[in-house]
């Protein structure tokens, strides 16, 4: 992971702002729900809404629109910097080999590294590595908040969470190592067609045609078998995991009702805490698919770090402009 | 007659690389070639393999004139080998039926029965893609070895010890020895003092050979 620190050291400013947006996202957020906390409580108590907690409420409303856009904007931005900087890497890597590596350079390989790991990796950059982030900052902050309004039914709702998320950071060891077989049968697969290139006069001359099926039949059915080893390992993981996050909302509703017919808890609490489990419970639901998508990120990370040339400590270089000093 | 070309032409996208060649072979003949890099050597070499059909001429290998037949008649060693990604034996037999003692007879004649014998896998070492487990001098004998197990009449060796180091080219050398015995031989080079052994040495020379 040395590498995504450097990405992100040296794109420092559109992921501090990313994060700010998303922090500033989950105030909003925060503070939005404790106006529609007491809004309830009024209708509830039969109490007439002031003007001021309805002009609270718009404005809850238009700082949420304007944080979203900052964080899509900021993401997008930092995302496609790093992406950029990934694929630029990978080129000068090249630059930097002697003839002689250069000429053991299996070109298959390369361009499987290019077409399946850096593509990954930049899908993941651009897809899911800010919604993680921001998906953490939620949790963090919202659980924090809850456990500060309510312990006992914070704890009480969410302690099947610890549960589930051992389970899903055992799933996604178990996913990781199977997407990590059916990568390296992959990479197998384009270096041999890489290489048919190379023989194809050879096996003209030599009537070789047949060999060269079997083999490349075996290496792609060593790949065909990784790839369904690791689309079953993950789905028979999986789905218990996407169970177990009902459980939450279920105690939620169970504990929280009770505390409201004892008058623990009002219905405006119990609303707020019921919308907002979807940040603690919603994000662990979400968590097995984040986590082993950021394994497999992370796994592709490691194949194509060494093979990623210095530069990136070059943080003082234009990071407007996208061009790097190494 | 083991080798008859008449008044061969060959284009590039209509940039002409032979000009009307014409070259007689007899069995046992051995012929050498020299030209510059990029003169048409390894064009007029896929032409004899039956690699590439002539566009005006004739090319005729050992009786066969359509390239599926001469390619039956030749047998060809490249300045790079080029290995398919299996193991020594699948690369010398290309996956045609061999007896052990065959085998074992051609890996000798091509200097190679020390070395596999060495491997913990033997015969059935991997030789990675692109033959990147094995030395550029392990991968020349085998192809040598695969040669002399296709035991066709003609050879045809295209700078096939141009790449070689000393340490390395005695033990190709040999190897190209038992290969080219007894059969017909056409050898491309771009220096001069590696067709040492050739009976008639020609040059390729703007499309056209000379005889030197």
């Amino acid at each position: 992971m040395a590498l995504l620190i450097k990405l992100m050291h040296k794109r420092f400013i559109p992921v501090i702002m990313s994060i700010s947006a998303s922090i500033l996202a989950l105030f909003v957020s925060l503070w939005w729900n404790r106006q529609l906390s007491d809004i309830v409580y009024k209708i509830n108590s039969g109490i007439d809404i002031p003007a001021a907690s309805l002009a609270a409420a718009v404005v809850a409303m238009l700082l949420s629109v304007v944080s979203s856009y900052a964080m899509s904007l900021c993401s997008a931005w930092a995302c496609e910097y790093m992406a950029h900087d990934l694929r630029m890497g990978f080129a000068r890597y090249f630059t930097t080999l002697s003839l002689a590596e250069i000429e053991k350079v299996n070109v298959g390989e390369q361009m499987s590294k290019l077409q399946n790991e850096i593509s990954e990796v930049a899908g993941f950059l651009n897809a899911n590595m800010f919604t993680f982030i921001s998906d953490l900052i939620r949790f963090t902050g919202t659980f924090a908040w809850l456990l500060w309004l309510n312990p006992k039914l914070t704890l009480i709702a969410f302690i099947p969470t610890v549960f589930q998320m051992w389970y899903t950071v055992y799933t996604s060891r178990a996913i990781s190592e199977a997407a990590q077989q059916s990568q390296h049968a992959n990479g197998r697969l384009n270096g041999f067609a890489e290489s048919l290139v190379a023989v194809f006069p050879v096996m003209k001359m030599f009537d070789a045609v047949q060999l060269v099926r079997s083999k490349y039949d075996a290496v792609l059915e060593e790949w065909e078998r990784a790839a369904v080893r690791q689309e079953r390992r993950r789905a028979a993981l999986m789905s218990p995991s996407g169970l177990m996050s009902c459980i939450p909302l279920l105690l939620l509703l169970a504990v929280g009702g009770m505390q409201v017919v004892s008058g623990e808890l009002s219905t405006g609490g119990l609303f707020v805490f019921i919308n907002l489990s979807g940040n603690v419970s919603g994000v662990m639901m979400n968590m097995p698919g984040r986590i082993a998508s950021f394994r497999r990120f992370a796994v592709n990370m490691e194949r194509i770090e060494p093979y990623m040339a210095t530069g990136f400590s070059a943080a003082k270089d234009d990071w407007r402009s996208g061009v790097c000093e190494g | 007659m083991s080798i008859r070309v008449e008044n061969l032409w060959f284009a590039y996208n209509n940039v002409p690389v032979l000009r009307g060649i014409s070259l007689i072979a007899g069995a046992g003949d051995h012929i050498g070639i020299v030209g510059v890099s990029g003169c048409g050597k390894s064009t007029l070499l896929k032409l004899l393999a039956g690699l590439y059909q002539a566009q005006s001429g004739v090319v005729e290998v050992h009786g066969a004139c359509m390239p599926d037949d001469i390619r039956k008649n030749v047998a060809m060693v490249m300045q790079n080998a080029a290995l398919f990604p299996a193991s020594i034996r699948d690369n010398i037999t290309c996956g045609h039926p061999m007896s052990e003692e065959s085998l074992w007879h051609v890996c000798e004649a091509a200097q190679l029965t020390e070395w596999i014998t060495s491997l913990p896998d033997g015969i059935d070492t991997f030789v990675g893609e692109r033959g990147g487990k094995v030395s550029g001098g392990q991968a020349q004998r085998i192809a040598i070895a695969r040669a002399i197990a296709k035991n066709a009449p003609v050879i045809l060796l295209d700078e096939a010890t141009s790449a070689l180091d000393d340490g390395t080219s005695s033990a190709v050398l040999a190897a190209l020895d038992n290969l080219t015995r007894s059969r017909t031989v056409v050898n491309v080079s771009h220096r001069h003092e590696t067709l040492s052994g050739c009976s008639r040495i020609y040059r390729l020379d703007g499309g056209r050979l000379y005889e030197l």
